[in-house]
C-alpha cells in the first residue's frame, strides 16, 4: 500500500512517501524552491517522492493531509466569539483570507496533485488527519519502542497545543490534550519575539542564548503568565498576550511586566534578553518534566516519544533523559510541522487502513536521510555546467583529502548521499570544521554563515567515543539532546574570564574542543553511526586517525535565511558566495583557489535574514 | 481514553465547489454539534463571495463596514 503524506498552508511545507508501512522518501518544499519555509503545496516534494518511490501517480493508494482545515477555521471562529468585539482588525484580515482560500483547500490540494495526473479521482484517495494526531504518529511508529508514551506540544494545531498519548502496536489512544490558548510553544514563541527573533524559527536561537543569561524572571513569568500544575497541565494567563486576537505576540501588559517593550530585530542583545532567554528556557523545562512525570505514572509506560516545535528543543529533551524517568526516549528528526507529513502517511496506513505495525529495534527513519541523492555522472554534470573546476577521487583519496583539510583548519562543505528531512544537517548536506580551532566558531559564524556571533556550533561525533568526550553514552543521531563536554576536556576559565560578558565569553576556549563547547559547556551532540551513514563514519575515522579527535563541528550547509542546499548546483552557489576553503560532492572534490574568481557571487543578501 | 480508530483519520466528501463546501460544512457542524456557528458561516461565506467578485478592491472598504 502507497500512502503519501502531505503538510502545507501553514510554514514548512513537506511531502513524505510510506510504502507498506516503511517511509521511502522524505522532503520539505523549501529545498526545493530555495524560499526557506515555503508553506505552498509541495508539489516539488510530492514529484520528488513519486519518483523515489518509482511510483506513477495513479499507484499511491491514497494520500493524507497533516490536518483538519475545518477544525481550525472552528477554533479561528469561536477565538474570535470569545474576544469580541477585541480583535477586529485580526479578525478583518484574516477571515477573508480563509473564506478566499483556506475554507477550500481540499479543492486547492486536489487541483495541485492534478497537475500530477488529471484523470485520477483524487478527491476518493484523499484523508486528513488531525494535527497532533499526525505529531504523535510521526513520533511513535517510527520509534525503537512496541509500545510508548507519546508527547506532543508545539504552537497549535487544530484545538489541541499538547497532547498526551500511548502508542501499543499500530495503536494510538489520546489521554489528555490541552487547547489554544493555552500553549507551550505559543509561550515560548512570545518570548522569541519578545527577544527580538523571528517566530516559528527563531525559538533555537532563543535556547541559544539562555545559557548567556540568570533565570532571573522565572517567579514574574510563573507569578503572572502561567500556572503550571503538579501533573504538568497549565494555563495561560491570556491578558499578557496579543496572539489570541491581535498581529502580535505580546501586548502592552506583558511589556510593562518585563520592564520594557520588545528588542528590535537585529538590535544589540543585552543581558536581559539573555536572562529572558534563560528564564523561559527554565519554565519549559519544568512544564515538560512534569508532563512526562505525570504520563509515565500515568501509563506505566516505560519509553516516550516525542514531536512538535517543542521537541526541537533539545537542551529540554538533554533534561528529560537525564533525569531518568523514562528507561528511553525517541524524538522525531523532523518534530515540526514537516514531520506531520509523515506521521499522516503512517496514521492513515495503520489507523486508518488498520495494517499491522513491524518493530525491528531500530528506528525506521533511516537515519532521516530521506532527500534526493545524486549519481557521480549527474554530480559531474552538473557541476561542469557550473563552470566548477574539480577533481574526482576515490572514496579513500577523498576522505583523506577532507580529512586533511579539516585538520589544517578549513572549512569544508560536505554534500553527499541523500539530503536530510527535518530542520538539521547530518553530515549529508553539511558545513563541517576543526572543533579544536579556537577560531573556527568566529569563522563558521561571521565569514561562511554569516549569522548571529552568540550562537554555538554542533558536534559531531563517532558513536563509539560519545562518552569519551561528553557527558552522554545515548544515540543522539539527530542531534536532538544536549550534554555536557567532560569535564577532562573542559579547561578552567580564570575569574577575569568569568566576569566576560555574552560572545566574549564564547571566545574563551572553555574545552579541548572550543568550537562546540558552549558557555555553559554544554553541546548540542549528534552521534554519527557507521550503520545509517557510512561515508560521515569514514571521514570522522579518519579525522580521528589524524587528529586524535573523534568529532567535527557540524553546522548545516547554507548561510543565514537560506534553505539547506540540495542539488550539487546549490552547494556549488554557497561555495562560491562565502568563504568556504572547499567543498566535496560525491567524489568531486573542489578548492575554493582552484575557482574561477569570476563565478564568485555576492550571496550575503540573496536571502531575508531568519 | 480515546482511542484512535480508523475514524480518526476521515474523508471529507465535498468535491470543492461552494454548494459541496456548505454541505460538508454542514456535516460537520451536525457532527461537532455547534449549530449556533451556522448563521456566522454563512454570513461569512456571503461577504467572501462579495470579496471574491470585488477581488478585494472597490468592494472591499464597504464588506468592512457590515462588520
Amino acid at each position: 500500500m502507497n500512502v503519501l503524506g502531505i503538510a502545507a498552508y501553514y510554514h514548512d511545507a513537506a511531502a513524505a512517501l510510506v510504502y507498506d508501512g516503511q517511509i521511502v522518501a522524505a522532503a520539505q518544499e523549501e529545498r526545493f524552491t530555495r524560499k526557506k519555509h515555503d508553506s505552498n503545496f509541495p508539489i516539488h516534494a510530492v514529484r520528488y517522492c513519486l519518483h523515489e518511490g518509482r511510483l506513477a501517480p495513479h499507484e499511491l493508494d491514497a494520500v493524507i493531509f497533516y490536518e483538519k482545515p475545518f477544525l481550525k477555521f472552528e477554533r479561528i471562529l469561536e477565538t474570535y466569539f470569545a474576544f469580541a468585539p477585541k480583535g477586529y482588525t485580526s479578525f478583518a484580515k484574516g477571515i477573508p483570507v480563509w473564506i478566499k482560500d483556506k475554507l477550500f483547500q481540499k479543492r486547492m490540494i486536489i487541483d495541485n496533485l492534478s497537475t500530477l495526473d488529471g484523470t485520477i479521482s483524487w478527491k476518493d484517495k484523499l484523508l486528513f488527519s488531525e494535527h497532533h494526531l499526525s505529531h504523535a504518529a510521526s513520533a511513535f511508529y517510527p520509534s525503537p519502542f512496541t509500545s510508548a508514551a507519546i508527547l506532543t506540544a508545539d504552537g497549535v494545531g487544530e484545538w489541541a497545543t499538547t497532547s498526551l498519548a500511548v502508542g501499543q502496536g499500530r495503536d494510538i489512544c489520546i489521554i489528555k490534550e490541552i487547547h489554544f490558548p493555552h500553549s507551550l510553544g505559543l509561550l515560548y514563541s512570545a518570548f522569541t519575539y519578545y527577544t527580538g527573533f523571528k517566530v516559528n524559527s527563531g525559538e533555537y536561537k532563543v535556547m541559544g542564548l539562555a545559557p548567556y543569561g540568570e533565570p532571573k524572571y522565572v517567579h514574574r513569568i510563573k507569578d503572572h503568565l502561567i500556572d503550571i500544575k503538579n501533573d504538568g497541565s497549565f494555563r495561560l494567563n491570556i491578558e499578557y498576550f496579543d496572539y489570541a486576537t491581535g498581529l502580535r505576540m505580546t501586548n502592552e501588559r506583558f511589556h510593562h511586566l518585563f520592564g520594557g517593550p520588545p528588542r528590535q530585530p537585529e538590535s544589540p542583545l543585552t543581558q536581559r534578553e539573555m536572562d529572558l532567554a534563560a528564564s523561559i528556557q527554565a519554565v519549559t523545562e519544568e512544564v515538560m518534566l512534569k508532563l512526562a512525570r505525570s504520563i509515565r505514572q500515568e501509563t506505566g509506560e516505560r519509553h516516550l516519544c516525542l514531536a512538535g516545535g517543542v521537541a526541537l528543543n533539545c537542551v529540554t529533551n538533554g533534561k528529560l533523559l537525564r533525569t531518568g524517568i523514562f528507561d528511553d526516549l525517541w524524538i522525531q528528526p523532523a518534530a515540526g510541522d514537516a514531520g506531520g507529513a509523515v506521521g499522516a502517511a503512517l496514521a492513515a496506513y495503520h489507523l486508518w487502513a488498520q495494517r499491522p505495525r513491524a518493530v525491528n529495534g531500530a528506528d525506521s527513519m533511516h537515519g532521516a536521510y530521506l532527500g534526493p541523492a545524486y549519481s557521480q555522472q549527474e554530480i559531474e554534470e552538473r557541476l561542469t555546467a557550473c563552470g566548477a573546476r574539480y577533481e574526482t577521487l576515490s572514496d579513500e583519496a577523498l576522505l583523506d583529502a577532507c580529512a586533511r583539510r579539516l585538520a589544517e583548519g578549513l572549512a569544508l562543505g560536505w554534500h553527499q548521499g541523500r539530503m536530510e528531512f527535518g530542520p538539521r544537517a547530518l553530515g549529508n548536506r553539511s558545513i563541517l570544521g576543526d572543533p579544536r580551532s579556537p577560531t573556527m566558531q568566529k569563522i563558521l559564524n561571521l565569514k561562511v554563515k554569516y549569522r548571529e556571533s552568540f550562537r554555538p556550533f554542533a558536534p559531531a561525533v563517532l558513536r563509539e567515543d560519545v562518552a569519551d568526550w561528553f557527558e552522554l553514552d545515548h544515540d543522539s543521531p539527530y542531534m536532538l539532546l544536549v550534554a555536557d563536554v567532560r569535564k577532562d576536556h573542559r579547561m578552567a576559565m580564570t575569574d577575569e574570564q568569568q566576569k566576560l560578558f555574552g560572545i566574549d565569553k564564547l571566545n574563551v576556549p572553555r574545552s579541548s574542543i572550543p568550537a562546540v563547547t558552549h558557555v555553559d559547556y554544554s553541546a548540542r551532540i549528534q552521534t554519527v553511526h557507521r550503520e545509517t551513514n557510512p561515508r560521515f563514519y569514514a571521514l570522522l575515522s579518519r579525522f580521528k586517525q589524524l587528529t586524535g579527535c573523534p568529532v567535527l563541528v557540524n553546522t548545516s550547509f547554507n548561510i543565514r535565511g537560506e534553505p539547506i542546499v540540495e542539488s550539487p548546483e546549490d552547494a556549488f552557489r554557497c561555495f562560491m558566495g562565502t568563504e568556504l576553503d572547499a567543498l566535496a560532492i560525491g567524489n568531486c572534490f573542489l578548492e575554493k583557489r582552484d575557482q574561477n574568481s569570476d563565478l564568485k557571487q555576492k550571496y550575503t543578501t540573496a536571502f531575508e535574514p531568519d | 481514553m480515546a482511542v484512535l480508530t480508523s475514524q480518526s483519520v476521515s474523508q471529507h466528501n465535498f468535491e470543492g465547489g461552494v454548494v459541496s463546501l456548505l454541505i460538508e460544512l454542514w456535516q460537520f457542524l451536525k457532527y461537532r454539534k455547534k449549530f449556533w456557528m451556522l448563521p456566522i458561516i454563512l454570513v461569512l461565506l456571503v461577504l467572501g463571495g462579495l470579496l471574491i467578485l470585488a477581488q478585494g478592491s472597490v468592494v472591499a472598504p464597504f464588506i468592512y463596514t457590515l462588520f
